[in-house]
């Protein structure tokens, strides 16, 4: 189903924008500044691959996945998906691509509505894309439900009768109801207490070697990421710094931000903690409203210099795929 | 029985919510002491009474919660024979607290000064002039730049590193004895977060104040602490030095949380071994060993009889009946296993 990219590229993004207006004024017609959320970023997701898309909050990871399907309508860039530019996509064909893609949301609290049962929650995307109707509706929806781990008996209840792992669960059901080839997980574990997160990744990535997907991870909590993915993009204030293996990336990292990112990450040894040394980041992210000129991470980089303020660096590439946008790597 | 060292010794407390479908026995039975100048951890899941435990020193307790039974003793008086009166001199001057997230625990109508001046105006009588000295001061240590303009403004013109600082410099404006630190660093990012243990780690040696932390998170505890108590379903079920619990732990459930989480310096990948199940609902929690339902290596009498913390030496104690001479062989599997 749906066309293939070459050499297995599932995704492609090229140089995507995403600004927001900051209105103010009695009608809020006046456009004071501009929030420069995703500010030029371009990646490839092969198939069957999980790409990790971490940073700190702020950075334009979640606005980055959400405009990749297009829930935020894109400044300028392009996306394209099984060989289509999702942005030209109209009405039918747009519903078709939603189809192939999907998205798992951070909080299973507020994603899942409290007033439906869990059958028709799963069954909804079914009924939307017209995909089954009574009997083979019912089986699909305890299908669904068995391969995140439930019973078919769950379907009759309401979200509030489960705990949070299994609100994930039935969030990946919904998901998976469409038979999509690409999920967005958005944060998918960092609502869950950690006995319960072992047991939702290890779901996703069954799922995952079971019936082909491919992910785009969000999500802060490096470690995790670095377990999960194949590759690794690290976005800083909207744009991506480096990208590279997992690791790769953790082994080698080259730019100054990624390496304090990891160096901040605490490891639960206290005899390896002892040894580390942290990298302590002064002060706090700038304002996306009017980022630094050249490169955004230019105000707290130990390394900075002149060329840092005027021009901004380019990702490129170190070899082996390890992309890296830094004037000091050479 | 306390020597000069001690600070805290928390005997037996067991804190219950009263509800309309019987008690939840949030806190059940637990002991432990601390040293001065000492830090030490309190690690769990959500609901396991590590929250509870701490606002119990505090005699926080909201209704329909109690104190059931117990003695909680600070520097040798009784926290739990004080009048409300004086319990009141002891919340922010001899033991403080700061909390998981600092937008919702700031006033957002009062200037962070005017916040740090109200203890030390209140339980120090110092004038107002002398207050807002210090309060300056106490920004400036824990490390936000130009003080004095940023002690007359208000919480929503920080970003939320600089709220959990100003949390900080709050709790310690009084020079407390004991740190309550329930998840510091839980809504802060990653490197944010590392700016907060560290400062926490340097003000530990510069005030020598004693500190209890709260989390889940046995990452950050590593480089903090020196001893650990790991708690589950309103009990302390393993304790002990850092170096034993992460490197000699004896307990399922706190094999499992470490298990449970991918380490950064991982070398290879591994499947992640998570705890089955979830955690028992404390209106009717299990007979016997609370965790037996959860864990993989279950005896019969794990259903029968609750285990105490049995001794493991070097201050190591461990409730779980594997320890005892007579699991021997089912603990040697369960080590084959890769506990």
């Amino acid at each position: 189903m749906g066309g293939n990219g070459d050499n297995g590229v599932i995704l492609e993004v090229k140089h995507l924008k995403k600004h927001f207006p900051l209105r103010r004024g009695v009608l809020f017609t006046k456009v004071e500044a501009w929030n420069h959320a995703v500010d030029d970023i371009s990646f490839t997701v092969r198939k069957g691959e999980t790409l990790g898309l971490v940073g700190e909050s702020g950075c334009g990871k979640t606005t980055a996945g959400r405009t990749i399907i297009r829930l935020y309508a894109p400044t300028s860039g392009s996306v394209t998906f099984e060989g289509r530019d999702v942005f030209k996509l109209q009405a039918e064909d747009l519903r078709a691509m939603r189809r192939r893609i999907q998205m798992i949301f951070q909080d299973p609290y507020a994603s899942l509505n409290p007033r439906m049962t869990v059958g028709d929650i799963v069954g909804e995307p079914l009924d939307i894309h017209g995909l089954a109707k009574n009997s083979a509706r019912r089986d699909r929806i305890h299908e669904l439900l068995r391969m995140v781990g439930l019973n078919a008996e769950h379907a009759n209840r309401f979200p509030h009768e489960f705990s949070g792992g299994q609100r994930q669960r039935i969030g990946v059901a919904r998901a998976l109801a469409v038979d999509p080839s690409f999920i967005i997980c958005d944060e998918p574990i960092s609502a869950l207490d950690v006995s319960i997160q072992a047991q939702v990744v290890n779901m996703l990535q069954e799922l995952q070697g079971r019936l082909g997907l491919t992910y785009l991870l969000i999500a802060h909590d490096l470690a995790m990421v670095k377990h999960i993915s194949n590759r690794v993009a690290v976005m800083y204030l909207g744009k991506i710094m480096e990208i590279a293996d997992s690791f790769d990336l953790y082994k080698h990292p080259l730019h100054p931000y990624t390496k304090a990112l990891l160096s901040a990450i605490p490891i639960p040894d206290p005899i390896v903690e002892r040894e580390r040394r942290r990298i302590i980041l002064e002060g706090d992210v700038p304002s996306p409203l009017n980022p630094p000129s050249g490169c955004r991470f230019r105000t707290r980089c130990a390394l900075v210099g002149d060329d840092c303020k005027e021009v901004q660096p380019e990702l490129l590439d170190v070899g082996g795929g390890h992309r890296v946008a830094c004037h000091r790597v050479k | 029985m306390h020597t000069d060292d001690r600070l805290l010794a928390i005997e037996d407390l067991k804190t219950s919510f009263f509800t309309y479908v019987g008690e939840v026995k949030a806190v059940d039975g637990v002991s432990f002491d601390l040293d001065k100048a000492e830090a030490i951890a309190i690690v769990g899941e959500s609901g396991c009474g590590k929250t509870v435990t701490a606002m119990s020193i505090l005699r926080l307790i909201p209704p329909p919660g109690r104190i059931v039974r117990g003695r909680i003793t600070l520097d040798g008086q009784d926290l739990l024979a004080k009048s409300e009166r004086d319990m009141q001199q002891v919340r922010g001057n001899d033991v403080s607290m700061i909390f998981q997230d600092p937008m919702t625990s700031l006033n957002p109508v009062l200037t962070i000064g005017l916040q740090i001046m109200e203890p030390l105006i209140l339980h120090q009588g110092m004038s107002k002039e002398a207050a807002r000295q210090r309060a300056v001061e106490m920004l400036e240590l824990v490390g936000i730049p130009h003080a004095a303009r940023r002690v007359n403004q208000y919480p929503h013109q920080f970003s939320g590193g600089m709220r959990q600082r100003a949390m900080i410099a709050m709790a310690l404006a009084c020079n407390p004895k004991l740190l309550l630190a329930d998840e510091p660093t839980t809504s802060l990012d990653v490197t944010i977060q590392a700016q907060i243990i560290e400062l926490m780690k340097d003000l530990k040696q510069k005030l020598s104040t004693s500190i209890i932390l709260i989390t889940h998170d046995l990452g950050i505890v590593a480089g903090l602490c020196s001893r650990v108590l790991v708690m589950y379903a309103g009990k302390i079920i393993e304790t002990g030095p850092i170096k034993a619990i992460y490197h000699d732990a004896r307990h399922p459930y706190t094999w499992g949380l470490l298990k449970s989480v991918p380490r950064l310096d991982a070398l290879e990948k591994r499947r992640l071994v998570p705890i089955l199940g979830q955690p028992p609902d404390l209106l009717r929690p299990p007979a016997g060993c609370r965790f037996h339902p959860r864990c993989g290596h279950a005896m019969h009498i794990c259903l029968e009889e609750e285990p105490e913390l049995f001794e493991a030496g070097d201050g190591h104690r461990v409730a779980c009946w594997l320890t005892q001479p007579q699991a021997a062989g089912v603990l040697k599997e369960a080590m084959a296993g890769g506990r």
